[in-house]
C-alpha cells in the first residue's frame, strides 16, 4: 500500500519515526491530496465547501435513502437505520473527508495505512422543512483555549489542528442565505469574546454559502457557528452531519453503530468506532 | 432582539519586568487628541471583526462638509502643488493633517498597537511612519500592484513590524494602515484585495491563490468620508485592470514608538506648527523612557503602580 508522510514531520514536533497515513480509504479508494489551497482555505478561514462531490445516480440513491430514513425508517433493515446504513455509510469515510481529516485531525501515532487516526464521535441526519431551524450561535475562539472538551484550534507554521471537525454532506441544493449553517470566518482563531451582534443572524459577522446537492463543507467546531431557519421552499434540507474526534478524546460518548452494522463493515472502517485511548491504539479493530 | 453580554473578563498581557502584568487598559490611554476632542475607543464588535478578519470598515466617519474641504486640498495637491506652501504640500496638509490622529483613529491604535509606557496625555503610544495622497488608480507602489504580500503575521519573528500578536482579549497589530477614503468605491472601483483571516494563517500561500481569481480574495465598498484599518501583517494586493480616475484616499501607516518601516517624515516646518502633542507621532524611534509628561518607570513596573 502507499503511503503519505504527514507533513507534520517535516515541520515540526514530532514522533522520532515516519508516520504513515491511509493513502486508500476502507473501499480502496485513493486518498487525494488536499491542495496547498484547501488547506489554506480552511486554516484560515476556518471553514472549506467542496461543490458538488457527488451528482447522478450515485447522488440520487443516497437521497432515496434518507428520505426512507427520515419518512419509512421501517423499510430499512433495523440495524441499517441511521446515516451509516445503505448508500451513506460511505460517506463517513470518503477519500476527501480522509484527506483533510489526515491533515488537521490525525495523530500520527495512532495512524497506519491500515488504521485511521481519528474516530467517528456522531453521525446523523438533518431533515428540515421551511420554518425548521432554531438560530443559535456556539463556540469560536479556540486558538488560545485550554484542551479539556475537543473544541479548540492548534496552528503552528506549517500546520493547522482541527480536533473536532465536522463535515456536513448536503445532498439536497442549499440557496445562500435560506438556511444553510451560518459560519463566523476566522472566529476558531478569535481572541476577543463575541460582540452582542453575534445574537443577530443578520449581522455581517455571520458567512455562509449556496451549493449543488451532493456538496461536502467542513468547518472546525472550533469557529463560531449556528443553525439558521431553513426558508427555502423549492427544496427541503436534507443532510448528513457527521461529526469527528481524536481517537484519545471527544466531546460526546464515543459513538457506536449497530453491532451487525459494524461487523459487516470493512476493517479499516471499523477503525473509526473503536476505543477511546492512546497507547497501542492503532490497527486494534482491524 | 434582546441582547445578552457575554460572560468575560479583563485579559493579561506581560509587562516588561518580571511577568508582571501590564496594569493600564487601552481606554485609559491617551483619551484626547491634539486638537482637544475625546478619543474615540473601538466597539466590541469592530475589536472582534478587526482581530479574526485583519481588516475593519467604519463607514462614513466624516461629514460631508470635512470630505468636500479634503477633497479640496487633495485635488490641488494633485493637480496644482504649486499653489500649496512646499511644507504642507503632503497628506499632511491642511485640512488632511487632522486626520492623522483622529479620534476614531487613536482609540483603534489604543487598542491594537499603543506601547502603554509610551503613551501618556499629552504623548500618543504610537507613531505615524508615512502618509500619502492616492488619487485615482495610480497606486504610488507600482510595484506592489497585482502582487500579494504580507500575510502570517501570528508566527512571523519580528524585524520588520509585518506582525500580529494576540492573547485571549486583546489583539495587537504591529505595522497598521488607516486609510481614508474621501470618495466613495465599491466593488467595481476598488482594486484593493485582502484575505481574510491571512494575519493569522500557520500554512504559506498556495499557488493557486496567487492569482485575483482565487475566491479567497474580498474587498470591500464604503461611502466618501470612511475609514478602513488594516494591519499589515494580513495578505493583500492591488489588482490591476481596474479604472477608478475620481477615486481620492489617504493612506496612512503607523507603528509602534520602538519601531521604524519607512525612512519618511514630514517637512520641518509643517512639523514645527503643529500642536506639540500631534508632533509626537514623528519622535524618533525608540521605547526607553519615550513619552512625553508620561508614568514610564510606574507603567514597566513589576509592582502594582503608585498612585
Amino acid at each position: 500500500m502507499e503511503t503519505l508522510r504527514n507533513s507534520i514531520h517535516e515541520t515540526a514536533i514530532l514522533p522520532s519515526t515516519p508516520c504513515e497515513l491511509p493513502t486508500r480509504n476502507a473501499d480502496g479508494v485513493t486518498v487525494p491530496e488536499l491542495t496547498l489551497e484547501q488547506k489554506y482555505a480552511f486554516d484560515t478561514h476556518g471553514w472549506l465547501l467542496i461543490p458538488a462531490v457527488f451528482t447522478g445516480p450515485e447522488l440520487a440513491a443516497m437521497r432515496d435513502f434518507a428520505h426512507r430514513l427520515h419518512h419509512n425508517p421501517e423499510s430499512i433493515p433495523e440495524h441499517e437505520r441511521s446515516t451509516l446504513g445503505g448508500p451513506l455509510q460511505k460517506l463517513i469515510d470518503h477519500p476527501i473527508v480522509v484527506s483533510l481529516l489526515n491533515e488537521f485531525t490525525a495523530h500520527p501515532a495512532v495512524t497506519s495505512p491500515e488504521c485511521y487516526g481519528f474516530s467517528v464521535e456522531s453521525t446523523h441526519l438533518f431533515y428540515r422543512t421551511p420554518g425548521m431551524g432554531n438560530f443559535g450561535p456556539h463556540n469560536g475562539n479556540g486558538l488560545l483555549r485550554f484542551p479539556g472538551d475537543a473544541h479548540y484550534y492548534n496552528a503552528f507554521p506549517g500546520k493547522g489542528y482541527s480536533p473536532h471537525t465536522r463535515i456536513v454532506w448536503e445532498l439536497n441544493e442549499v440557496k445562500k442565505g435560506q438556511g444553510g449553517t451560518l459560519l463566523v470566518t476566522g472566529s476558531h482563531k478569535a481572541v476577543y469574546t463575541a460582540p452582542v451582534d453575534i445574537q443577530n443572524p443578520d449581522s455581517d459577522i455571520w458567512s455562509t454559502y449556496g451549493c449543488p446537492a451532493g456538496s461536502l463543507l467542513f468547518f472546525t467546531e472550533a469557529l463560531t457557528h449556528s443553525a439558521s431557519r431553513w426558508t427555502n421552499t423549492d427544496n427541503d434540507r436534507l443532510a448528513v452531519f457527521n461529526l469527528y474526534s481524536p481517537v484519545d478524546s471527544g466531546y460526546a460518548k464515543v459513538y457506536q453503530p449497530h453491532p451487525k452494522l459494524l461487523e459487516a463493515m470493512p476493517p479499516m472502517r471499523q477503525t473509526l468506532f473503536r476505543s477511546r485511548y492512546v497507547v497501542g491504539n492503532v490497527n486494534s479493530a482491524a | 432582539m434582546a441582547y445578552r453580554e457575554l460572560a468575560t473578563k479583563k485579559p493579561f498581557i506581560v509587562n516588561k519586568n518580571l511577568g508582571s502584568a501590564v496594569e493600564v487598559e487601552p481606554e485609559e490611554l491617551t483619551q484626547t487628541n491634539a486638537d482637544g476632542l475625546p478619543v474615540i475607543v473601538p466597539t466590541q464588535k469592530q475589536k472582534y471583526d478587526f482581530d479574526r478578519t485583519g481588516l475593519l470598515l467604519i463607514p462614513g466617519v466624516l461629514s460631508a462638509t470635512e470630505i468636500a474641504e479634503m477633497q479640496e486640498f487633495c485635488e490641488r495637491l494633485h493637480t496644482e502643488p504649486d499653489t500649496i506652501p512646499i511644507p504642507q504640500r503632503c497628506a499632511l496638509g491642511g485640512p488632511l493633517q487632522k486626520l492623522a490622529d483622529h479620534p476614531v483613529v487613536v482609540g483603534f491604535l489604543n487598542e491594537f498597537l499603543a506601547y502603554p509606557p509610551a503613551a501618556s496625555e499629552e504623548c500618543y503610544g504610537f507613531r505615524l511612519e508615512e502618509t500619502e495622497l492616492i488619487f485615482g488608480t495610480e497606486a504610488t507602489s507600482p510595484e506592489s500592484r497585482g502582487t500579494p504580500h504580507s500575510g502570517n503575521g501570528l508566527f512571523r519573528l519580528p524585524g520588520d513590524s509585518h506582525l500580529y500578536r494576540c492573547v485571549p482579549g486583546r489583539g495587537w497589530s504591529g505595522l497598521t494602515r488607516a486609510i481614508w477614503e474621501l470618495t466613495a468605491v465599491d466593488a467595481r472601483t476598488n482594486n484593493y484585495r485582502f484575505i481574510a483571516g491571512s494575519h493569522k494563517a500557520a500554512y504559506p500561500m498556495p499557488a493557486a491563490v496567487q492569482t485575483a481569481n482565487s475566491s479567497l480574495w474580498e474587498t470591500y465598498q464604503c461611502p466618501p468620508g470612511s475609514l478602513i484599518f488594516l494591519t499589515e501583517s494580513m495578505t493583500q494586493m492591488d489588482i490591476a485592470g481596474i479604472s477608478s480616475p475620481d477615486r481620492v484616499r489617504i493612506s496612512n501607516l503607523y507603528n509602534t514608538v520602538a519601531s521604524r518601516w519607512s525612512n519618511w517624515a514630514p517637512h520641518p516646518q509643517l512639523l514645527a506648527a503643529m500642536p506639540a502633542q500631534r508632533q509626537t507621532l514623528f519622535r524618533e524611534a525608540y521605547a526607553g523612557g519615550n513619552v512625553v509628561n508620561g508614568d514610564f518607570g510606574n507603567r514597566t513596573s513589576a509592582y502594582p503602580i503608585e498612585i
